[in-house]
């Protein structure tokens, strides 16, 4: 009943361990056995004068010698197996464990490089989208909210640069070069008026293409034009030199440059749907102290 | 009485004979079975070394994949700002 107690594993392959040892021990005692025995037929025989029954006897003893050497050889051979076998479940266990134990270092090596990967891309994702999804086209009224996102975004991404006055996404420059492309035939009026100051302004620094210049005229660098003004400019001049008429004909396209503070990011090429001279004056005094003020600060 | 003697002489030497031939026989039974455990305890101990062999093998894998491990984590112990 006290053997049918519970046993840890570690017991029982003490006792396996025990058996084997105690098996191959008697094994191993069987040899001095059958060697006194075989001593003890010889002297008998010699001495004895019942040879005949000492012959029998030494027979009987050699084949139970014989049976007993087999079953102790088994008994070591089973307990020696059983003992191998235990031993190679043991292995096969540990190497499983340990196999896990890699895997779940692999996976932990792998989430650390996703991290740092991750991380690393988080650093730099500034979006930069191309200029003609930038600037707006009023034109199209498929996507007017795709066309403020995009403001919001190129606002966002352009945060070194001064914050407008105003929220209006169309710029003054813009507003007269519709108007501009609009009413051709007020547009040249206003144009022969305007280009000499323009191209006045418009100095070799700037070099738009397609620019007439006027006879005899030469140009007037702006840090001068601008200096001459004590910085107080009128909104006709502020927009002629942020834009240049390149064709006469109206609406198709106008190149423009974007702002005084970056001169490099060349040319836009925009679309001018056809404004009216009332929306224009409106601009006008609405927008008219805004652009003081920036022209101010430049 | 000679006759008599002469006629269980060769009867003794029969039965001396067939003795040998049965005591021959058993001997020989004796080291075959002999011969045939000896056979079994050299099968046993090819297989029982390339049992072993094959164990040992696996244990010096075992062996070598734990120093591994060991090193990988003394050094995630050692630097735990990388899991940071």
């Amino acid at each position: 009943m006290a053997m049918a107690a519970a046993m840890t594993f570690d017991e029982v392959s003490m006792e396996r361990s025990k058996s084997f040892v105690k098996a191959l021990q008697e094994l191993k005692n069987l040899r001095p056995q059958l060697y006194s025995a075989a001593e003890y037929c010889e002297k008998s025989y010699i001495h004895s004068e019942q040879k005949q029954m000492v012959l029998d006897n030494l027979k009987d003893y050699a084949v139970r010698a014989l049976v007993n050497a087999v079953d102790h050889l088994g008994t070591v051979a089973y307990k020696l197996t059983d003992l191998f076998d235990q031993q190679s479940s043991d292995v096969a266990s540990l190497d499983l464990k340990v196999s896990s134990i890699n895997q779940r270092i692999s996976t932990c090596q792998t989430y650390i490089d996703k991290e740092g990967l991750r991380q690393q891309q988080m650093c730099g994702a500034a979006p930069k989208l191309h200029k003609h999804y930038i600037l707006p086209y009023s034109g199209n009224s498929k996507y007017p909210g795709m066309v403020q996102q995009l403001q919001t975004e190129f606002r966002q991404d352009s945060s070194e640069m001064k914050p407008r006055p105003y929220n209006s996404v169309k710029t003054l420059s813009w507003h007269l070069s519709s108007e501009n492309s609009s009413t051709s035939a007020t547009s040249r009026t206003v144009q022969s008026s305007v280009e000499p100051k323009a191209h006045k302004i418009a100095t070799d620094t700037f070099k738009l293409p397609g620019a007439e210049r006027e006879k005899g005229q030469t140009p007037i660098p702006l840090s001068r034009h601008l200096h001459a003004n004590g910085g107080n400019m009128s909104p006709d001049v502020v927009s002629q030199k942020t834009s240049v008429k390149v064709s006469s004909h109206g609406g198709k396209q106008i190149s423009t440059f974007r702002s005084f503070e970056n001169p490099t990011m060349g040319r836009q090429i925009i679309r001018a749907p056809p404004r009216t001279k009332s929306m224009l004056s409106a601009l006008f005094v609405k927008n008219k102290a805004a652009k003081l003020k920036k022209i101010s600060v430049i | 009485m000679a006759r008599a003697g002469g006629i269980s002489n060769p009867v003794n030497v029969g039965i001396a004979v067939q003795a040998d031939w049965e005591n021959r026989e058993f001997i020989s039974n004796i080291s075959l079975n002999v011969r045939r455990l000896f056979e079994f305890l050299l099968q046993f101990e090819a297989t029982t070394k390339s049992k072993l062999a094959s164990l040992n093998e696996k244990l010096d894998v075992l062996e070598r994949k734990l120093e591994v491990l060991e090193v990988q984590v003394s050094s995630a112990t050692t630097n735990p700002s990388v899991f940071n």
